[in-house]
């Protein structure tokens, strides 16, 4: 080698040298006890870090499940006003939107108002809101810049999760308050009078233990013009009220890390959130809907000979009240959760990780919409769960995991008279399994191929299971006109999943494309019955409950490209097919006709096609990002009803511009739905175009 | 590119002219050591149970044909190279010299010819014994073998750190190649 080629070489290596001294330090120190590290490891191997997949830490690269990984980044850059909105990126992912501040998250085919089949997670800690396992995006206790990550698992996950995780499950990680130091102010103001403000401070008590705040409040008008409801003779003006109602958003954190020695560590988390909106309810269509809810959390985790221990305590009290459009009179009601898990994982040797757990959940709800005062109804269940990851050979992994859940359901208290159930028909327990398996084979250093088949279950939720709601007649108050019960013999909603991923890295867009062609059989379709279980009678109380609808097949491909340009640009563009067929159809014959009343027909509610792709840049102290989600035609079924509505096709293009104009202070502009005053998406309100301005500061 | 490979696409009359012998083809060659790899090192030693911190001096274990390589590397990381929770002070050691002294790390550019020796000074005093090919893995002569492109690698022999007496956290040992 030549002097002049030596003397290169080492200065090119010292530049690099510098260059990684200058940025390494402003990186997040490494805890010094031992809980999983997502930044360090993130920066070690240079992606994403997940436990989501499977409950082993492993490489986004090399997790065996369908997962995508949005990044705090991402997020950022998105401009998004809610995280729903970030998550319609995902092929196979579809969000509804039934007001400014509702959506529901569903996908793979199935998607409701209320979408209840993906469950969503905050550090592992299901966020659903028992009485219809339904996700309240808007009461979720958490700002934007608290988020390290969200971590999206497609197809069934119950053998990790539980009930609900149907479709998937979307987990948000927050930053360890010890690993990561978050300071910002945040501010929103745009269109529809939204007001936003979000403030997150980080404390360093001692080197050993760490805290963070977070406080939130939003303020937005409603959208106004009614969506397919509109066309529904009278709806309009029941839901004026409601229409009229401000979506109003308050929140506060405090998350405490302390690192307790060298092996173990104690998180502890409480929070209170307060929320207003309308919302579109499977019974009512349109509620007014308050929300207060509270939340203490508690984990400790300890690394021992044993493996890696974790136990968690969970305990969640909210007090709701519902306004249906029906009669305007609100409905109060408690639900109370407690969570207790426990779980180890171990590594045997160079090529088993094991994972054993087990875990307790208590629902208890209570009030109104269960019956009289006195009503009470409970859901406990009891589940075991083991996990076997298996390094076949160098190239080959093998994950086996099988979860037990108990459940049992009850109701106590004082029933209403002329529902036909009493207490101890309500009285249930179900066992079941849930399971998934992935073989994951790393064909070359670009190419991987995943194959998997999951399980998962979702038992009848309290208001499906032991509803007893009755509303008087307005004309004459003494006289009930409805009575809604709760079904104690509904059968269990079950998704069985089999998949076949295939990714590769592509050097020609620095970046990667992703197959999926997957196959769900779905049983147990269920919803509340259009028409009165007392119809042939003829007598007021008219009674409904909820019954099964159908089961549906459902296949489906997702593609997935993304890449980056010039050095500073970012682009994806992917597609999702879902085609679903619903089969054994629950009919009732009307005076002689024929008639699906169940709002049983999940294929004709779905868009069929979704198509999204985005592009970036970041130069300098610019950035920008545009977005466009396409969704093709479908339907939407109208307030208790069988009718179906035509939703026509829409395309949502959200985009952000940003400046950082002084050393951590950014502004930005950015928009969503830009392409049109309004569309309509389901029954609920016309989606608005949406403007804003936001200023945010960290340091 | 690798010597190695340099060498096998010369022309068959260069190799002549070159006199190189078959035998010298055959042996491995000294693995090339980029920033990347060093940053990443870094970050391993904070997942070591106990972790490093602070200051940590990496011995730049070398022999006269990797010696060059050696300085390079010295020189290129200074008085110091902070990443994460530590910084790496590099020292350059001669191959003869790993029996002896106080360094808890060692980075070997020619695991072939310097592993060996390595090993036996570890012998349960906790040095970390670090290469840049996973051969080296292979032939027991490194605890740990790093490598940065084109993807991230690490990898573990779990028979050479339980000699070493070197343990890692467990979160790390579930995201790395064990053998």
């Amino acid at each position: 080698m030549s002097r002049d080629t030596k003397a290169k070489r080492v200065r090119n290596l010292s530049a690099t040298m510098a260059k990684v001294a200058v940025l390494l330090p402003l990186l997040p120190l490494p805890a010094l006890a031992q809980q999983f590290q997502y930044a360090d490891l993130e920066q070690m191997f240079g992606e994403p870090v997940t436990m989501s997949a499977i409950g082993k830490p492993q490489r986004a690269s090399e997790a065996p499940a369908n997962i995508v990984i949005i990044t705090a980044d991402e997020i950022r850059r998105s401009g998004a006003y809610s995280i729903p909105q970030i998550l319609q990126r995902i092929p196979g992912i579809a969000v509804l939107s039934e007001n400014i501040a509702e959506q529901s998250v569903g996908g793979r085919g199935f998607n409701r108002p209320m979408g209840t089949r993906f469950l969503v997670a905050l550090d592992g800690r299901g966020l659903f809101v028992d009485e219809y396992f339904r996700v309240d995006w808007s009461s979720m206790p958490v700002e934007i810049d608290e988020i390290q990550q969200i971590e999206v698992v497609m197809g069934p996950a119950g053998s990790l999760y539980g009930f609900n995780a149907l479709l998937g499950v979307v987990n948000i990680i927050t930053k360890d308050p010890l690993q990561q130091q978050v300071n910002s102010v945040s501010t929103r103001i745009g269109t529809q009078g939204f007001r936003n403000l979000s403030a997150v401070k980080s404390f360093r008590l001692s080197p050993d233990i760490a805290m963070r705040v977070a406080l939130g409040y939003t303020l937005s008008d409603q959208f106004h013009a009614p969506g397919v409801y509109g066309a529904i003779p009278g709806m309009d003006e029941r839901t004026t009220a409601i229409d009229s109602r401000n979506a109003r958003r308050r929140s506060g954190k405090a998350d405490m890390s302390w690192k307790l020695s060298e092996q173990s560590n104690l998180r502890l988390e409480g929070s209170w959130i307060e929320n207003e909106q309308a919302q579109q309810w499977d019974i009512w269509a349109e509620v007014g809907y308050e929300v207060r809810n509270r939340n203490l959390r508690g984990t400790y985790g300890l690394e021992s000979d044993l493996g890696l221990l974790s136990v968690t305590a969970s305990i969640t009290d909210a007090d709701l009240v519902v306004t249906p459009n029906t009669n305007g009179i609100g409905q109060a009601y408690n639900q109370n959760t407690t969570w207790l898990k426990a779980e180890n994982l171990v590594k045997l040797g160079a090529d088993h990780t094991i994972r054993l757990a087990t875990e307790f959940r208590g629902g208890k709800g209570k009030g109104d919409v269960y019956g009289p005062a006195s009503a009470r109804v409970i859901q406990d269940v009891y589940s075991a769960s083991a996990m076997w990851n298996w390094d076949l050979a160098s190239n080959w992994t093998l994950t086996n995991s099988l979860r037990w859940d108990l459940a049992k359901i009850s109701r106590d208290g004082a029933g209403i008279p002329g529902v036909g159930y009493s207490n101890d028909d309500y009285k249930r327990t179900i066992s079941t399994p849930s399971y998934n398996s992935y073989l994951t084979v790393k064909l070359t250093d670009q190419d991987t191929l995943r194959l998997s088949t999951g399980r998962a279950v979702q038992i009848p939720p309290m208001i499906e299971a032991d509803l007893q709601n009755s509303f008087p007649d307005p004309q004459n108050p003494s006289q009930l006109l409805l009575l809604y019960r709760g079904n104690p013999n509904l059968p269990l909603t079950t998704h069985t999943n089999y998949e076949v991923t295939y990714d590769r890295r592509l050097a020609l867009t620095d970046g990667s494309v992703r197959l999926s062609v997957w196959h769900q059989n779905v049983k147990g379709n269920h919803s509340l019955s259009t028409v009165p279980v007392n119809a042939a009678a003829g007598t007021l109380p008219l009674l409904f409950e909820f019954v099964q609808g159908s089961d549906s097949k459902a296949n489906g491909v997702e593609l997935s490209f993304d890449g980056r340009f010039a050095g500073i640009g970012r682009w994806a563009a992917s597609y999702g097919l879902a085609d679903v067929d619903d089969r054994n159809v629950e009919t009732l014959n009307l005076g002689g006709a024929s008639v699906i009343h169940h709002q049983a027909l999940w294929s004709k509610t779905a868009s069929k096609h979704r198509l999204h792709g985005s592009v970036g840049f970041s130069s300098g102290i610019w950035e920008g990002d545009l977005s466009a989600s396409h969704y093709s035609a479908r339907n939407a079924y109208g307030f208790n009803s069988s009718t179906l509505y035509h939703i026509a096709p829409y395309t949502i293009v959200d985009a952000r511009l940003a400046a950082e104009v002084v050393d951590g202070l950014t502004l930005s502009i950015e928009g969503s739905n830009l392409l049109d005053a309004g569309h309509v998406e389901s029954i609920g309100h016309r989606i608005e175009r949406r403007m804003s301005v936001s200023a945010a500061y960290r340091f | 590119m690798k010597p190695f490979k340099k060498l096998i696409n010369l022309p068959k009359k260069s190799w002549l002219a070159l006199g190189v012998s078959a035998a010298f083809l055959s042996l491995p060659v000294q693995a090339e050591v980029s920033a990347k790899d060093i940053q990443i090192i870094g970050r391993v030693l904070s997942f070591t149970d106990p972790p490093h911190q602070g200051t940590v001096t990496v011995g730049i274990v070398h022999d006269e044909q990797s010696k060059a390589l050696a300085e390079t590397l010295t020189k290129a990381m200074g008085a110091g190279l902070t990443t994460g929770s530590v910084t790496l002070v590099p020292r350059m050691m001669a191959s003869s010299e790993v029996s002896g002294g106080d360094t808890k790390v060692l980075l070997l550019l020619d695991p072939s010819r310097s592993g060996a020796d390595a090993m036996r000074a570890s012998n349960g005093r906790g040095l970390l014994i670090i290469g840049t090919d996973a051969a080296c893995i292979d032939a027991g002569t490194c605890v740990v073998s790093v490598q940065s492109a084109p993807k991230v690698e690490i990898t573990v022999s779990q028979t050479a750190a339980k000699a070493a007496g070197v343990a890692f956290s467990a979160a790390f040992r579930m995201m790395v190649k064990e053998r």
